[in-house]
C-alpha cells in the first residue's frame, strides 16, 4: 500500500479562492499521472465539484459520517492523494476535528502525509489565521498561499508584518497564485471545466469547444505559473510522483 | 470576418494563411504606407486579405480602407479576442496587421503570453513580422528583442528610404522601400487612394516604383515558401 497524503486547501475567511486552488491542485495531479480524490465541504452546493464532478464528492466535514468516509478510505483505494477543500469558516474546526480523531498523530508516525494549503486574502484578518491554526499544524507540510487570482489590489500587511506571523511556523514555505485575466477567469467559470480541458479547447465531456484562443491562452500561461510554483515547492516528490510540463499535458489532454 | 475584395479571379495556390505583422517602437516611419502596400499586394495578386489596425493616437490604416479595417485597441481583453482569435485561423485569407509605435510592446507580449506563435505553427498559420527601421537603433533593438522572443518567426527589416537617414539593420532579407516620386506623395497619402485600383499596365512613375516594392515582396514569399518545402522534405 501507497503512503496516501492528505491535502487540506481552506481559510478561515471566505472569498479568497480556495476553490481555485484547489482546481489547480487537480489539474496538477491529473497532469502528473497521480490519482487523486477531492471532497468539497461546500455541502450541499459543491462549486469544487462543479468543476471536477468526476473526482469530487460533496461532504459535511462536520458530520461524523462524512468523516469516516473520508479518513477511513484513505489508502484503501487507488487515490494516492486526497484534496479536501475546506469551505470558509471551517479552516480551524477542520484541523482541531483532525487532531481529535487521531489524524495529526497518524502523519507524525509517517503513516501518512499531510499537507495543507492556508489562502491568504489582502486583509490583515488573514494574518491572525496563521497563528490560529499553527497550534493545529504539527508534523503537516504547511503552505502560505497569497492568491492574487480575484483581487488587484496591494495586500494590506507589509513584508515585515507577515515575515513576523510566518515565522510562527517552523517550515512553513510561502506560494503565490498570480492574477488571472479577468475574461478568462469568467470564461473557465461558464464553462465549468477544469482549467487543463479549458486550455485544451474541450467541454464537459470531453467534446470539442470552441474558447477564444487568446482566453485559453492566458489561461496556459497562468496555470503553467502556477504550476511553477507547485514544481518548486516540489509537490509531486512530495506525494511521491514525476511531473509533466503543461504544453504535453494540453497535447495529451 | 470582412476580407478585402481581390481585383480579380484567385490563382488558387495551396500555401499557408500568411499573417504580415507591420510594426516598429518609433512612430511615423512608414509602417501603415508599408500595411497598404502589402493590401494592395494581395488585392492585385487576386489573392483575399484581411487587416487589423493595432494603432492608438496616430495615423492609421483604417483611415485608408474605411469600413474593411478592423480596429483593435491592444490593451483591452475583447479587442485582443477579436484580433488574435481572427488571426490564428487557417483560411487562406491572408492577414495584414498595422501595429502603431504605442501598441509594439503589449501587443508582442500579448502574443508571446498566449503562445501565438506555436499555436500558428500548430495550425498552419504563418506569421512573418516586419519592422520598419528608423534613424537611431531602436528598431535594431527591437529586432533583436523580438528575434529572441519569436525565434521561429520570419522576421523582416523594412528600410524606408523616406525616413531621412533610417538606420540599415543588419540582416538577411532586409526590405527596401524606394523613396517615392515627390510629385507622387500627395496623391499616395490621400485617404481615398489605392494602389489597386490605378489602371493596370500603364506605364507611369507609380507603375514603376509599385513595381520595385512588390518584386520584392514575391521574392520574401518564395523564400518562406521555399524554406517551408525544404523543411517539410526534411521532415
Amino acid at each position: 500500500m501507497t503512503k496516501p497524503t492528505v491535502i487540506v486547501v481552506g481559510a478561515d475567511k471566505g472569498g479568497v479562492g480556495k476553490t481555485t486552488v484547489a482546481r489547480s491542485l487537480l489539474d496538477y495531479f491529473t497532469a502528473n499521472h497521480v490519482p487523486t480524490r477531492a471532497f468539497d465541504t461546500e455541502a450541499p452546493r459543491g462549486t469544487l465539484k462543479r468543476f471536477h464532478a468526476d473526482v469530487t464528492e460533496v461532504v459535511d466535514i462536520t458530520a461524523v459520517p462524512d468523516q469516516m468516509r473520508i479518513f477511513d478510505t484513505l489508502g484503501n483505494d487507488e487515490h494516492k492523494v486526497t484534496v479536501i477543500d475546506v469551505r470558509a469558516g471551517l479552516m480551524s474546526p477542520t484541523l482541531r476535528s483532525l487532531r481529535d480523531i487521531g489524524f495529526l498523530e497518524a502523519a507524525k508516525k509517517g503513516q501518512l502525509t499531510f499537507v495543507v494549503f492556508h489562502i491568504l486574502g489582502p486583509s490583515i484578518a488573514s494574518l491572525d489565521e496563521i497563528a490560529e491554526t499553527a497550534t493545529f499544524l504539527g508534523d503537516a507540510r504547511y503552505f502560505l498561499v497569497k492568491n492574487f487570482i480575484n483581487n488587484t489590489s496591494f495586500f494590506e500587511w507589509d513584508a515585515a508584518t507577515y515575515n513576523s506571523y510566518f515565522k510562527k511556523i517552523k517550515d512553513a514555505v510561502d506560494i503565490t497564485i498570480p492574477k488571472l485575466n479577468e475574461m478568462a477567469s469568467e470564461q473557465v467559470e461558464l464553462a465549468s471545466v477544469p482549467f487543463l480541458s479549458f486550455v485544451a479547447n474541450k467541454g464537459s465531456n470531453g467534446q470539442g469547444a470552441s474558447y477564444s484562443f487568446v482566453l485559453r491562452g492566458y489561461v496556459r500561461h497562468w496555470l503553467g505559473n502556477v504550476w511553477a510554483e507547485y514544481d518548486r515547492i516540489k509537490l509531486t516528490d512530495l506525494v511521491g510522483a514525476g511531473k509533466v510540463s503543461i504544453l504535453q499535458t494540453a497535447q495529451n489532454h | 470576418m470582412h476580407a478585402l475584395k481581390p481585383t480579380q479571379r484567385s490563382h488558387g495556390v495551396a500555401r499557408r494563411t500568411p499573417v504580415y505583422v507591420v510594426c516598429s517602437p518609433r512612430a511615423r516611419v512608414g509602417k501603415t504606407l508599408v500595411a497598404r502596400l502589402l493590401i494592395d499586394f494581395f488585392r492585385i495578386e487576386s489573392r483575399p486579405v484581411a487587416a487589423f489596425d493595432i494603432n492608438r493616437n496616430e495615423p492609421s490604416l483604417a483611415d485608408y480602407f474605411p469600413g474593411s479595417v478592423i480596429k483593435a485597441d491592444i490593451v483591452k481583453t475583447k479587442d485582443q479576442m477579436a484580433l488574435f482569435d481572427s488571426l490564428i485561423i487557417n483560411d487562406g485569407i491572408g492577414k495584414v496587421v498595422d501595429v502603431g509605435a504605442s501598441a509594439f510592446e503589449p501587443f508582442f507580449d500579448v502574443a508571446q503570453q498566449i503562445g501565438f506563435s506555436a499555436e500558428a505553427r500548430r495550425r498552419s498559420v504563418q506569421p512573418v513580422i516586419l519592422i520598419v527601421s528608423d534613424v537611431d537603433r531602436s528598431s535594431a533593438d527591437a529586432l533583436s528583442g523580438l528575434q529572441r522572443r519569436f525565434p521561429d518567426v520570419a522576421l523582416i527589416a523594412v528600410h524606408n528610404e523616406a525616413a531621412i537617414g533610417a538606420y540599415r539593420m543588419g540582416m538577411s532579407g532586409q526590405l527596401r522601400i524606394p523613396l517615392i516620386p515627390p510629385v507622387l506623395k500627395g496623391v499616395v497619402e490621400k485617404p481615398t487612394f489605392s494602389f489597386a485600383n490605378e489602371p493596370a499596365g500603364t506605364p507611369s512613375l507609380l507603375d514603376a516604383w509599385l513595381k520595385q516594392i512588390f518584386v520584392q515582396f514575391r521574392e520574401f514569399e518564395l523564400r518562406l515558401l521555399l524554406k517551408e518545402l525544404s523543411l517539410q522534405m526534411r521532415a
